[in-house]
């Protein structure tokens, strides 16, 4: 098979290109490490709290990343292919606390769980004087838990790949449920999940929003720290290395657990649907497992953001409409989308119809700047870009770079997906037909691949709109976005005032998601 | 060649603010904008006279780098904008975070003004020679207490530095008696503070400054051997006494009313002020400062003047609850008087060694 395809060098050009992209920010840090020299790196690796904030995200990353796919496999598993009561509109609701990003949810867990919240008052009758503390790893992985459907995102699209066949074959050869469910289910969908938790515990150990406000000292967190310190910046860079291993910790452990049985599972050339699995009486248990989830991780915020703006307007709070803020969220968000699919889809293309030089090792590169926490991309470009980029500093399109530095797997990865769909017979039927590879590909393959367009490019605008550090640090100034509205507005507590533009971000968020699913049909 | 790439990197720089500029932007091209801001500094109209367009002033754009927040400042620059037409471009972030910066940028920093939330991050950019002066006129409408002897930043509001209390768990007779007690096993776990925050470390720079580097160093150490809850920032420690979920902290008066504001009456906090001479008692600055690297001065005197004016004033002590600097603007209702508060003799121009400061913070345990 392999051979019958050429080598493109324009699509291995533009992947080499995007791949270089990816790997700044790590040059600029063992860069900027080396001109810092030493001095830093002792102070970092003498003092006490290093090992102990290492320690934290290692359990932090790997804890989240566990926790996501087993909230997400049952999840994706009764929504997508069971005749759970409402799995339709579960499909679309389980996926909705994406939007919710941890600097709010970090405020949901405080305002339900801690000492005096919501599950505090309700139990305090029966005899319960002291709440569970949420400030610890707990209360932060139960923060991060809302990131959970990256996971479900995976396995989701990785259930509708597998063949049914084999589902079906096991069941007629007398294979129970369950049985069937580990021997052939589950092999096939190890390797998303072990993508989806890798997804979620680098959002972890990259987030700096409910580590800081559930007061964890990861390393993320003395990252964000020293950044805002007077005196220990330069302490940043090692910090910030030291992060980028504990990254590639994670994608090692993953790499070991999720790459080998992926093989064995069957890859459809053709999409073919499953059929709807009758679950009996458990279609209930599968319905209350999914309502208590869309009910913690959707419900809640929105409980909690809502008594936010209710109590304010009881006490007199002027709202405003962040619509300013929403237009630069959206014209970020979507200049960002359109400039990553635009540089995805060569590769991609090249990828599925054609072959890659060193296709692996480029794929892998481009995960760097994924893989490095969105603050330490950011604080890697500010200070080489005030250094020597002037006039790029604090601009709109400097932002973009990171954007794209930052978000380039996730175009690549679900464009790479979405064209498994468009078969490359296709390809063949229509240069079979004279037309040009060229041709062929504007007027044949592009247009069967649009819903996977649709979908890379909402995927990126949503994870752009939410985006946080970069928007902080790289930001023009007075660009504010809905996400640095939030958490400024948050941090000085005016929550009333937080509420319309978290509104507005859960608001965008369904849109999309209700659009992407409309395309992909 | 290296200058031709100067001057080409300049032209950049020129365009990139030209594109950012969206108002009036037409006029800056027509006058040539280089040359224009840089003669603001120099001239008093001997070339741009001949143009006989503006009134006074020339300044179009002032850059600020504010570490107070835009909830706060922002309806007083608006009201600034509003009545003289110079746009103002703020970057809102931390004031130690904003220092640092300033000291990253160096000479390329587009900031015309820094606003800080106290007098030791000042005091320190003084030293580093990051700030230009402030012309007397304006330094002497505030008391020298609340000014730079040298003259490099001036006091626009006061924020006293006191110890929040949650008032269902403690009420004015189970209260510490100073702030030395804290360090009493009674009060083991109990007792927040934010070590990162420019505020507390204005705080131990003064305790520095009156009792020593080694009784400070001691009492830090005690304190937290007393296992403090640590906060990033202030408003989360107030947030969490109000709650409950903690019983006393050393922060400032003012968030306080934010979240009263926020939470209404029964908010179950309180603010102790220690009124005993002591560093605990101190009252601190939000003060604003010219940038050496800055060339439009004209510009920043004129946001400094209009900060100190009564209406500036007025907004400061009615909106966020601060202590009016200049004389005869009156205290916001419910707070004592600033006279009343029986502060330490130190003198604030004395509080900047913000690097003994952090030192010893890192060498007790307290910053991480």
């Amino acid at each position: 098979m392999a051979n019958r395809r050429d080598t493109s060098w324009v699509g291995t050009l533009l992947a080499a290109l995007l791949a270089l992209l990816c790997v700044v920010p790590l040059v600029l840090l063992v860069v900027r490490g080396a001109v810092d020299g030493l001095g830093p790196f002792r102070t970092v690796l003498a003092a006490e709290s290093t090992g102990a904030a290492l320690t934290k995200s290692l359990l932090l990353g790997t804890l989240s990343g566990v926790v996501a796919v087993a909230v997400a496999l049952p999840a994706a598993w009764f929504s997508q292919v069971t005749d759970m009561p409402g799995a339709r509109v579960f499909r679309v609701l389980l996926v909705l606390p994406l939007a919710v990003p941890s600097y709010v949810s970090g405020f949901v867990v405080m305002a339900a769980f801690a000492h005096n919240g919501w599950l505090h008052g309700l139990l305090r009758p029966f005899g319960f004087e002291d709440a569970p503390d949420v400030y610890s790893l707990w209360g932060v992985v139960l923060a991060l838990t809302w990131a959970y459907p990256l996971a479900l995102l995976q396995i989701q699209a990785a259930l509708s790949r597998t063949d049914p066949a084999m589902w079906g074959a096991a069941r007629t050869l007398g294979a129970g449920p369950w049985r069937a469910f580990a021997d052939v289910v589950l092999p096939a969908l190890r390797a998303p999940m072990a993508t989806g938790g890798l997804l979620v515990g680098l959002y972890a150990i990259g987030d700096f929003g409910a580590v800081s406000l559930l007061r964890f000292e990861s390393l993320s967190y003395l990252v964000y720290l020293r950044h805002k310190s007077l005196f220990a910046r330069a302490e940043v860079v090692p910090l910030s290395l030291l992060l980028a291993v504990v990254a590639l910790v994670l994608v090692v452990i993953v790499l070991v657990v999720g790459g080998r049985t992926a093989r064995g599972a069957r890859t459809l050339d053709v999409h073919r649907a499953w059929p709807t699995i009758e679950l009996g009486r458990w279609r209930w248990v599968a319905f209350a497992f999914c309502a208590t989830l869309v009910l913690v991780f959707v419900g809640l915020p929105l409980g909690v953001v809502g008594y936010w703006l209710t109590r304010g307007l009881r006490l007199g709070a002027e709202l405003r409409m962040p619509w300013d803020d929403a237009a630069h969220s959206a014209i970020l968000g979507g200049v960002s989308a359109l400039i990553l699919v635009v540089a995805a889809i060569g590769p991609a293309l090249a990828h599925r119809f054609g072959r890659v030089g060193g296709a692996r090792a480029l794929r892998t590169l481009t995960f760097v700047g994924y893989a490095l926490p969105g603050i330490v991309v950011a604080l890697s470009m500010v200070s080489f870009v005030v250094r020597w980029v002037e006039p790029l500093y604090q601009t709109f399109g400097l932002l973009v770079i990171a954007y794209v530095i930052r978000f380039t797997p996730l175009a690549l990865g679900t464009l790479e997906d979405g064209l498994q769909r468009v078969g490359t017979g296709l390809m063949d039927a229509a240069r079979t037909l004279g037309a040009s590879r060229a041709r062929a590909t504007l007027t044949v393959i592009l247009p069967s691949a649009a819903p996977a367009i649709g979908a890379a490019a909402l995927g990126v605008f949503i994870a752009v709109v939410k985006e946080l550090p970069a928007a902080l640090i790289l930001g023009p100034l007075e660009y504010d976005t809905l996400s640095t509205r939030i958490w400024t507005l948050t941090e000085d507590a005016f929550y009333a005032l937080a509420a319309v533009p978290i509104f507005m971000m859960l608001g965008v968020a369904l849109i999309g998601l209700i659009a992407g699913r409309r395309l992909s049909r | 060649m290296p200058t031709q790439l100067r001057t080409y990197l300049l032209c950049l720089a020129a365009l990139s603010l030209l594109a950012c500029q969206p108002s009036g932007g037409g006029d800056a091209e027509a006058e040539g904008s280089g040359d224009e801001t840089e003669s603001a500094e120099t001239t008093e109209g001997e070339g741009s006279g001949a143009e006989g367009a503006a009134v006074e002033t020339e300044v179009e754009q002032i850059v600020l780098y504010s570490g107070r927040n835009e909830e706060m400042v922002g309806p007083i620059i608006e009201a600034f904008e509003n009545e003289t037409g110079v746009d103002v471009v703020v970057n809102y972030a931390g004031s130690a975070e904003l220092a640092a910066t300033l000291l990253e940028e160096g000479d390329r920093t587009p900031a015309d003004v820094f606003l800080a939330q106290d007098a030791s991050t000042l005091g320190f950019l003084e030293g580093q020679g990051t700030l230009a002066a402030v012309p007397e006129g304006l330094l002497t409408q505030v008391d020298t207490r609340y000014r730079s002897p040298a003259g490099h930043w001036v006091g626009i509001t006061g924020r006293a530095r006191v110890l929040a209390y949650n008032t269902d768990n403690l009420n004015s007779s189970t209260l510490p008696r100073d702030f030395r007690a804290l360090t009493e096993p009674h009060w083991r776990g109990r007792v927040g503070w934010a070590p990162e925050n420019a505020s507390f470390q204005s705080f131990v720079a003064t305790m520095i400054a009156m009792e020593g580097e080694e009784a400070t160093l001691e009492w830090l150490s005690a304190m937290q051997a007393n296992e403090p809850v640590a906060f990033p920032s202030n408003t989360p420690m107030v947030t969490a006494i109000g709650r409950g979920e903690l019983d006393v902290g050393l922060t400032n008066h003012y968030y306080l009313y934010r979240l009263r504001e926020e939470h209404g009456a029964d908010f179950a906090a309180e603010n102790h002020y220690f009124r005993d001479g002591s560093a605990a008692a101190f009252v601190n600055v939000t003060g604003a400062a010219i940038l050496e690297a800055s060339d439009n001065r004209e510009g920043a005197q004129m946001l400094i003047g209009y900060l100190l004016g009564d209406q500036a004033q007025t907004m400061f002590a009615e909106a966020n609850h601060e202590f009016p600097l200049v004389n005869g603007v009156a205290s916001p209702d419910g707070l004592p008087a600033a006279t009343d508060l029986n502060v330490p003799s130190v003198d604030l121009a004395n509080i900047h060694d913000l690097e003994t400061t952090h030192r010893l913070l890192r060498e007790s345990g307290a910053l991480q």
